[in-house]
């Protein structure tokens, strides 16, 4: 195994191997980014607010190709100057066509909507700046690994060492 | 060579190891290796991994609104590669070891394959004069229990001398191992390597040049002492 | 197997195809139930007043606050991927620039869980009712009366998706962008619904006319047209009110075919 090392060419092939694998999957994910025009086409729901419907750790596919949002529509935004991402309905839609769609969001869960969310001055979210896509499909469950490597950052490595020692050791 | 110990059950790891070994035999032998098909592929697929490269670092600097237009053709160019590195692998490379020339300018080309669940080494070798003369293509096989022991040690003088027997321009470049797998088919016993004893029974060894595959009764033989 | 680490990475890779291939199926085997969604609404009563968005903001706004009646059957889009669905009803009416569509408002919204997502399976399920292995205890007998009372019970659990409201409040005052809502013409009333999957694609409002396969559009669904009246003070004669008894002749449609 490391003599095979000693040949420059064989080393080589390997290492790109394995960065081959990583590029795949980074490209397989900006390609869907692209499909959907969405910057996060998958996302996992952390909170409750929109409990019963969606449980911390579903994986929510987006699409932000429609620039047409209904009302009762399940929209991703980002509240102006944060990164947090929160997953809502659109409870109020006002303009289109012309005029910039102005839309009102609220989680099932909570009582009041989410004026108080919103950036200060703002009352309505703008459909092309803030959404980054409308709920088109869920899978339960299976987003809950990224919960866990996001709240101890610690296994993201661990993970990835393992993955590396793994491709390094094996030859296909 | 003691070299590393390998998992005497995975057929990967039996084709990988031989795999290794021959075009190092060859090189010893002063053939001359070509790198051409390898840097083909070094090529393509460092290309492909310094555009993701290049793609992520944009996006992490610049962002998504900025990044779009230019992530969509890097996506389009890389899958194109992407593809143009499958077909090379699976079309053009198609499992050669080696690929290289011997005296006066002979070409040889060796490629590897095995089948699944089935300890039997294939190699299609091609051999020509020259570069303008016609090619012969040949097909031997043999077990690879010819050169690994049951404890998964990868034995050479066995697997050179099947080699230089089976194939005419490496027999002529290494008579010694000629000479010494005649011996073997002749009925002597034992052949050393070193301090490690390969003991051969008295048995029918070689498939000669040409489409013949070991006979069932080999194949078993063979299948009976690696415990699979 | 060569070893215990490929036996481990073939067994989670088998799993994993078969789960996503259930899943896909699953997913794919809602478009095969028949939907067929009914639903009448009426306006009952309807007042515009002013008032704040919160207790600290300075602007006033005008709030309209409808009552109606609603009876729908949204049985057909329960089948065994449904995890629930949500309804609402909004107040549409024409947005004060005249090339945008018309502006939407939620005033009331519910959740109808469906008996799979109250009544999740778990394996334990089905051993609750064994006898306790190892001792000689045995679970006490229920009581007769108590059995028959938790029989009586789950014939009296309804089908999820009825609905049945009459001169019901709404949940939530709508206001306009603008601020202004009084006096605003044209006005109707619609239900519209969010078919949220165990797993798969969510689905939503089918319009009357919108079908799609097996799929028909909501027969019904909206309520007449109708005005807001001007603020509620200004005279006691502009709050609009329907007399109980002689309901609006809406699109009279069967509640259940």
């Amino acid at each position: 195994m490391f003599a095979a090392l000693s040949n420059p060419r064989q080393s080589l092939t390997q290492v790109l191997n394995f960065a081959l694998v990583l590029s795949t999957a980074f490209m397989l994910w900006k390609g869907l980014s692209v499909a959907t025009d969405s910057p996060s086409p998958i996302v996992v729901v952390l909170s409750g607010s929109m409990e019963p419907a969606f449980q911390r750790g579903d994986l929510l596919f987006l699409w932000n190709r429609g620039q047409n949002t209904q009302i009762g529509e399940i929209v991703v935004y980002n509240v102006k100057g944060k990164d947090i991402p929160i997953v809502h309905r659109v409870v109020r839609k006002y303009g289109g066509g012309d005029k910039p769609l102005k839309l009102l969001t609220k989680g099932d869960n909570n009582m009041a909507d989410d004026t108080e969310l919103y950036a200060k001055g703002q009352d309505y979210l703008n459909r092309s700046e803030d959404i980054i896509g409308s709920v088109v499909g869920y899978i339960p469950f299976v987003g809950y690994v990224t919960i866990l490597l996001s709240e101890h950052p610690w296994m993201k490595t661990v993970l990835l060492g393992l993955m590396g020692i793994m491709v390094v050791l094996q030859r296909e | 060579m003691a070299a590393s110990k390998i998992a005497v059950y995975s057929l990967s790891d039996l084709k990988n190891t031989t795999d290794d070994a021959l075009p190092n035999y060859l090189t010893s032998l002063k053939f001359k290796q070509s790198h051409a098909l390898t840097d083909v592929r070094l090529a393509l697929s460092s290309t492909a991994v310094i555009i993701a490269a290049i793609t992520f670092y944009a996006d992490y600097k610049l962002g998504w609104d900025a990044t779009k237009q230019g992530t969509f053709w890097a996506v389009i160019v890389y899958f194109i590669l992407n593809g143009a590195l499958t077909f090379w692998i699976w079309g053009v490379e198609k499992g050669k070891v080696f690929n290289g020339e011997g005296k006066d300018g002979a070409l040889l080309s060796i490629s590897s394959s095995t089948q699944k669940h089935s300890p039997i080494y294939y190699l299609k070798v091609k051999t020509s004069a020259s570069i303008t003369a016609a090619p012969t293509t040949s097909e031997i096989s043999s077990s690879f229990t010819r050169w690994f022991d049951s404890d998964g040690y990868f034995v050479a003088k066995p697997f050179q001398q099947w080699l230089a027997s089976e194939i005419a321009m490496i027999g002529e470049a290494d008579p010694k191992s000629v000479e010494a797998a005649k011996k073997v088919r002749e009925g002597y016993v034992e052949l050393t390597d070193g301090d490690v004893k390969v003991v051969e029974k008295n048995e029918p060894q070689g498939s000669g040049s040409g489409k013949e595959t070991p006979s069932k009764k080999i194949r078993e033989r063979s299948r009976k002492n690696l415990k699979l | 197997m060569h070893s215990s680490l490929v036996r481990v990475q073939n067994v989670f890779g088998y799993f994993t195809t078969v789960a996503f291939c259930t899943a896909i199926f699953v997913a794919l085997s809602v478009l095969v139930t028949p939907q067929h969604p009914s639903a009448s609404i009426q306006l009952r009563n309807v007042q515009v007043v002013k008032g704040r968005p919160h207790y600290y903001s300075p602007k006033k706004e005008e709030y309209a606050h409808i009552k109606f009646d609603l009876d729908a059957d949204l049985s057909s889009l329960f089948n065994w991927n449904t995890k629930q669905v949500f309804v609402w009803i909004t107040a549409t009416y024409p947005s004060s620039s005249p090339t945008a569509p018309p502006s939407q408002a939620i005033i009331w919204d519910s959740i109808i869980n469906s008996y799979s997502q109250l009544h999740p399976y778990t394996p334990f399920d089905a051993w609750k009712d064994l006898p306790i292995v190892g001792t000689n205890k045995v679970p006490a007998k229920k009581s007769k009366s108590a059995s028959k009372k938790k029989v009586a019970e789950a014939e009296a659990e309804p089908t999820p998706g009825l609905v049945r409201l009459k001169n019901s409040k709404p949940k939530y005052q709508i206001t306009d962008v603008t601020g202004k809502l009084a006096s605003q013409a044209n006005v109707t009333l619609e239900l519209g619904w969010n078919v949220q999957p165990w797993v798969g694609a969510l689905t939503w409002t089918a319009k009357e006319g919108q079908d799609f396969g097996r799929w028909k559009g909501i027969r019904g669904g909206k309520s007449e047209a109708f005005d807001l009246p001007a603020l509620k003070g200004k005279s006691a004669t502009q709050e609009t009110v329907i007399q109980k008894g002689t309901p609006k002749p809406a699109e009279a449609k069967p509640v259940v075919p």
